[in-house]
């Protein structure tokens, strides 16, 4: 199979991202979020304690992790419902290229695009709080690590929504309720609820599995060692380590976070195919 | 499949819902030449081409040059330039730019970019965005993505509908170049000009179903079109004892039209009674003053064969 048409499509998709606002604008974000705003003012005024990075590094999980799926799925959801509008994705299919390159091509694009202005915003960042202390380097590492497969999986969902909706203010719209859905919703109104008012513990795994975001704040805490946040999300958190000890925990929640990944890309690939 | 035809398109159909936009339509396009795919609006010729370029599924089966359209898409997609009818590339890429993505999906060498666009008479337009492009350059700069890779066969949509008048010249005398390069074009109109002009083939399409299929001079024969004459005579107080001799003489459908402040007979004629009509008239008495032929033509043709004059 020679994939000049996959090549060239990642190429094209990543470059167009790249121009986005939207990626910029992503990458400003996370740069701050990581930095931390009590990091230039203690640090400006020589403040700066020496475990500030262990202090942040459990909040970013918790502020940074919501805001990927969002910028994911926005970008995504459009990519081949905007150009099945403007009539673009109807001349690329008209070329010498299969469904599967063309899908893939820009769903690659895409992640690239999207784990780079991550990488970028949220690494400068963290190397620079962090150069006060490297021990928490290879926590950094698995936070993005963890980061790149929530966004990878939030572009997956995104790319099921594109290719289900006729037209780009639809599929942003849908994609918009998918993340509120999954982050918003879940997590305060749903999982929140019945985790603190009922003694759900024995479910914990498939609430907790049932949603990528979920599955990827678990699997972001386990390897912060130092986080305050342990404490915050020790029932879960607990439950895991208890039943599974925490090298199985961690590997059966990577593996589903890679099935979250997965699992929506074939969806909407067969999807893509199978339709007109 | 014969070695001389470029497209089969056997028992095809295409269903949306109940409605059956192509209905088992069968039709080959041979190598070399124009080929009209000619329907009114709405009768599945985009619907057709759609099928053949494995855009949308079907049922029945499609070659383009041997390789059938589902199991070969790539393949066959190697072989076609397409043209739609709507000039689909993306507004943000400058023209070079778009010229390079689609080259380098069809692999092709960025030397020929230059040439194609000179062909088209974009080669002062490379650094300009095709948003910035008026219809009919973006319509060039779509055949020239479509001759990328110097494909045997055009299926072109439509191409010259959203086209003011010059513009539809300038593409045709393009087509025309290509024509005599010796490549095969399909195009889809609803407009007859388009087909008197430039094929010498048409498939013949109404309600999804194939009509007729054939070259042009073979079907306007085989049709026995009558023409329609108009005949004015000298004495105006005559047209009605006129009237009743032309009933004699196998006149069609004769009537009486008023042209300004004179009255006129119209009538159809067949091409061999044109003569014995007006020898006729001038026998009984009746000096023709003046008279008019329409020869028949392509849209008489083809609205008897798609039975819209009923």
């Amino acid at each position: 199979m020679v994939l000049n048409a996959f090549f060239t499509i990642a190429k094209k998709e990543f470059k167009e991202s790249v121009k986005s606002k939207w990626l910029v604008t992503f990458a400003v974000t996370f740069f701050f979020l990581a930095l931390g705003v009590p990091y230039i003012i203690l640090g400006a005024g020589g403040f700066l304690p020496s475990d500030y990075p262990g202090m942040i590094v459990g909040t970013l999980v918790i502020v940074a992790l919501p805001l990927i799926p969002l910028v994911a799925l926005a970008m995504s959801s459009t990519s081949i419902a905007g150009e099945r509008e403007t009539g673009t994705i109807e001349y690329l299919l008209a070329q010498p290229a299969s469904r599967t390159e063309i899908y893939m091509g820009k769903y690659v694009g895409l992640l690239v695009a999207v784990v780079g202005a991550m990488g970028i915003g949220y690494g400068t960042a963290e190397l620079l709080v962090f150069s006060t202390n490297p021990v928490f380097i290879v926590q950094f590492a698995y936070g993005l690590m963890y980061s790149a497969l929530l966004a990878a999986s939030a572009l997956s969902l995104g790319f099921v929504v594109s290719v289900l909706s006729k037209t780009r203010s639809g599929a942003i719209g849908t994609g918009l309720f998918v993340w509120f859905l999954i982050v918003v919703i879940y997590d305060v109104g749903f999982l929140g609820t019945l985790t603190i008012l009922l003694d759900l513990e024995p479910y914990l795994l498939y609430l907790v599995i049932a949603n990528p975001v979920e599955t990827t704040r678990i699997l972001a805490v386990m390897h912060m060692a130092e986080s305050p946040l342990r404490g915050e999300l020790g029932g879960q958190l607990g439950y895991f380590i208890r039943e599974y000890g925490i090298s199985a925990a961690s590997n059966m929640l990577t593996l589903i976070a890679i099935v979250w990944v997965i699992v929506p890309l074939m969806i909407g690939l067969l999807l893509f195919r199978s339709r007109d | 499949m014969s070695s001389a035809q470029t497209i089969s398109i056997e028992d095809v159909t295409k269903t949306y819902g109940n409605f059956k936009a192509v209905d088992g339509m069968s039709a080959s396009v041979e190598r070399g030449g124009v080929w009209a795919l000619l329907g009114p609006n709405g009768c599945g010729k985009t619907t057709l081409l759609k099928c053949m370029i494995g855009l949308i599924h079907f049922e029945g089966d499609i070659f383009i040059h041997g390789h059938d359209i589902r199991e070969e898409g790539v393949e066959a997609r190697k072989q076609i330039g397409y043209v739609p009818q709507r000039p689909t590339v993306y507004d943000n890429l400058t023209v070079v730019e778009t010229m390079k993505f689609y080259a380098s999906i069809r692999r092709v060498k960025f030397s020929r970019i230059t040439e194609l666009l000179e062909f088209v008479g974009l080669e002062l337009w490379g650094r300009s965005p095709v948003g910035a492009l008026s219809m009919g350059m973006k319509q060039r700069l779509m055949l020239a993505v479509a001759l990328l890779s110097d494909p045997d066969t055009l299926l072109l949509d439509e191409p010259t509908a959203s086209l003011d008048v010059r513009r539809q010249l300038e593409f045709r005398s393009l087509l025309n170049i290509l024509i005599e390069e010796g490549k095969t074009v399909l195009i889809t109109t609803h407009l007859l000009g388009d087909v008197d002009q430039i094929a010498r083939n048409i498939i013949v399409m109404n309600k999804g179903k194939l009509v007729t299929s054939g070259s042009v001079s073979d079907l306007m024969k085989n049709l026995n079109i009558t023409a329609h004459m108009y005949v004015e005579l000298e004495d105006q107080t005559q047209i009605d004892s006129a009237m009743s001799v032309l009933e004699k003489t196998g006149a069609r459908d004769v009537s009486i039209k008023d042209v300004g402040t004179k009255q006129v007979m119209m009538m159809g004629v067949e091409p061999i009674n044109k003569l014995p009509i007006l020898q006729a008239l001038d026998s009984a008495g009746h000096k023709i003053k003046n008279f008019n032929i329409d020869e028949p033509n392509l849209e008489d043709a083809f609205m008897k064969l798609t039975g819209e004059d009923q």
